[in-house]
């Protein structure tokens, strides 16, 4: 018999999408993950703005990882000037960039993703049978926002980040004071490791090409090449001739593909894949211990991929805090220069790539922002077309459940997705 | 009776209106005089909400709503009753306010569960989402301060 899963909203998820399945048993016709968020037309906002106010504007696009727009931003213009930014402020964008990851990661994790795999359909239901797994997430998650709050401002939007470098830097005092948090957390992220290991795992196998940027040395956060699973090596100038991003009707946020290849996923899976041997000794001790090994293609094991970050975070974070010294000054001076730049960094969801166009005068003349979400789209479709003949054999409760809880492995931000749209008016 | 009287202004400082909740805290703060056993909380992300319930006797979360009524008009509920959830409150991103007052008292409450008072201040339906707040909203920041005080007072915590 035929049948039709409708999910009209989806939950848990950030900003709003909605999905489609459609087959009989061993027949699945149609699969669409539809993207209902409203357009938010960022990129033609941007068009005729200074250059300075990249990171401002695009920090608006995201409650739950401004810094990422904000350096993806920086390092577009920052490439642009031919600017080196010297290791003192590269550093403290790093410890920035560490609370921002920490606090998605856990808002996503604890809050999000956690009841799925506790059978629970909320965090309430879920927080009054694992107060202590609930309490210890919030406030890691706090710890974040916290580091976010001391070095960017602010912890939603912050307004300290400008080209360059920083408005001000803050106070050696100010930043070591966050050593006891940071030390607590990162045992409660060695913890949550162990503990998410310990959960039931569906299985499922995916042939992803991943893709990611690869730091020399270090697990990436900041910058690097783009490498793939598939043997892609790029620079990061070279993105948009290595990737494409096409319409689908109904979507309103555009699907991303590897030109000539296909579907591709970014994110922690995909990081973790690429930079086992990038991994700081904390978050590779305990990913031993977890028995995480890579190549790891599980989706649903995303979630432990994300705790094994949140681990490398609060490592990496722990030594930038004792070594903290505030860089002076606090921003390289830059001159608006004609041309183009491109940066991309790793956002919590995956690669976030910016590109602008920039006039003689500083003016902006073309962005173009390509976030994690888009680029994961047509891989969260594709594994719901796996998933497909097991939902069709379940009630629609269940089915909504598990296609639900398959979609929010890769921890999708909607508002991020949607800022571009190909308007066409038709007169008669 | 013991335990702390926690005031919440929860609002995103550079969202306009938004923000109104935070003003209100700005505000009793400058005024002072309040008692030890009142502590003042600015909130952005709910997140950082839920453990403010721990060792609380009472919370008063103030916060800007968005309903059918005039921008500034003030509203003061006890708990989130089921028949007002659509007056809803205006949270930043993430965890919604309600489901962080939900955690704090599933989480950090004693067993005796914290009196809750919500403080709403309308912001209308077109908000104003520059910086700063809009005239008929900022005029209604002593007014929910001076509110947030008689319920402090009803509760036994004001001087």
């Amino acid at each position: 018999m035929k049948r039709s899963i409708e999910v009209d909203l989806l939950s848990r998820v950030e900003g709003t999408g909605a999905l489609t399945i459609r087959g009989q048993a061993g027949h699945v016709e149609e699969v669409t993950l539809r993207i209902m968020e409203p357009p938010r037309f960022f990129e033609a906002l941007l068009q005729g703005r200074g250059w300075e106010e990249a990171p401002d504007i695009t920090a608006r696009i995201c409650g739950l990882c401004p810094v990422a727009y904000q350096m993806s931003a920086c390092h577009a213009m920052e490439a642009l000037a031919g600017v080196e930014i010297p290791a003192a402020i590269a550093a403290l964008r790093r410890l920035l960039y560490c609370g921002e990851w920490i606090a998605s990661h856990c808002a996503h994790m604890f809050l999000l993703h956690l009841p799925d795999f506790l059978g629970y359909p909320d965090l309430i239901a879920m927080a009054r049978e694992h107060g202590e797994l609930a309490r210890r997430g919030l406030r890691m998650k706090q710890i974040g926002n916290a580091m976010m709050r001391a070095i960017g401002g602010r912890e939603v939007h912050p307004v300290n980040v400008r080209l360059g470098g920083f408005y001000r830097a803050p106070e050696r005092e100010a930043v070591q004071a966050m050593v006891p948090d940071l030390e607590w957390g990162l045992q409660a992220a060695q913890e949550t490791v162990e503990d998410f290991a310990r959960l039931e795992y569906q299985d499922m196998e995916r042939d992803y090409e991943f893709v990611s940027l690869r730091e020399p040395e270090r697990y990436p956060i900041l910058g690097g090449r783009i490498v793939s699973s598939g043997g892609l090596d790029c620079a990061v100038y070279e993105f948009e001739d290595r990737f494409e991003e096409r319409q689908v009707p109904y979507s309103t946020a555009l699907h991303s593909v590897l030109r000539g290849r296909g579907h591709y996923l970014c994110g922690p899976l995909a990081r973790i894949n690429l930079n086992f041997d990038r991994l700081g000794p904390a978050a590779l001790e305990v990913a031993t211990r977890a028995g995480f090994t890579v190549p790891c293609t599980n989706p649903f094991r995303a979630l432990l991929a994300r705790a094994i970050e949140v681990v490398q975070a609060f490592d990496e974070a722990v030594a930038l805090v004792r070594d903290y010294v505030p860089p002076e000054p606090a921003h390289v001076p830059m001159e608006p220069r004609q041309g183009r730049g491109c940066g991309a960094t790793e956002a919590p969801r995956g690669l976030l790539y910016h590109r602008y166009d920039v006039a003689a005068n500083g003016l902006i003349e073309e962005a173009r922002i390509v976030p994690p979400t888009s680029q994961n789209q047509g891989s969260m479709e594709d594994d719901l077309r796996v998933l497909a003949p097991r939902l069709l054999e379940m009630d629609d409760e269940a089915a909504r459940r598990q296609a639900e809880w398959a979609i929010r492995n890769h921890d999708p931000c909607i508002s991020c997705a949607t800022h571009f749209l190909d308007l066409r008016i038709e007169r008669a | 009776m013991s335990g702390a009287l926690r005031v919440v202004g929860v609002g995103h400082p550079g969202g306009g209106d938004d923000a109104v909740g935070l003003a209100v805290v700005d505000s009793l703060r400058t005024a002072g005089g309040l008692p030890p056993a009142v502590t003042l909380h600015a909130v952005t992300d709910p997140a950082d909400l839920p453990p403010l319930f721990e060792g609380a006797r009472a919370v008063i979360v103030v916060d800007a709503v968005q309903g059918n009524g005039v921008p500034g008009e003030l509203t003061v509920l006890e708990g989130f009753p089921r028949a007002r959830a659509r007056r809803r409150t205006v949270a930043t991103h993430g965890l919604g306010l309600e489901e962080a007052i939900a955690l704090g008292r599933t989480l950090w409450a004693d067993s005796s569960s914290p009196l809750l008072r919500l403080v709403g201040i309308e912001i209308g339906a077109g908000a104003h989402r520059g910086m700063g707040l809009s005239a008929p909203v900022a005029a209604a920041v002593e007014p929910a301060a001076a509110q947030v005080c008689a319920l402090l007072e009803a509760l036994g915590g004001a001087s």
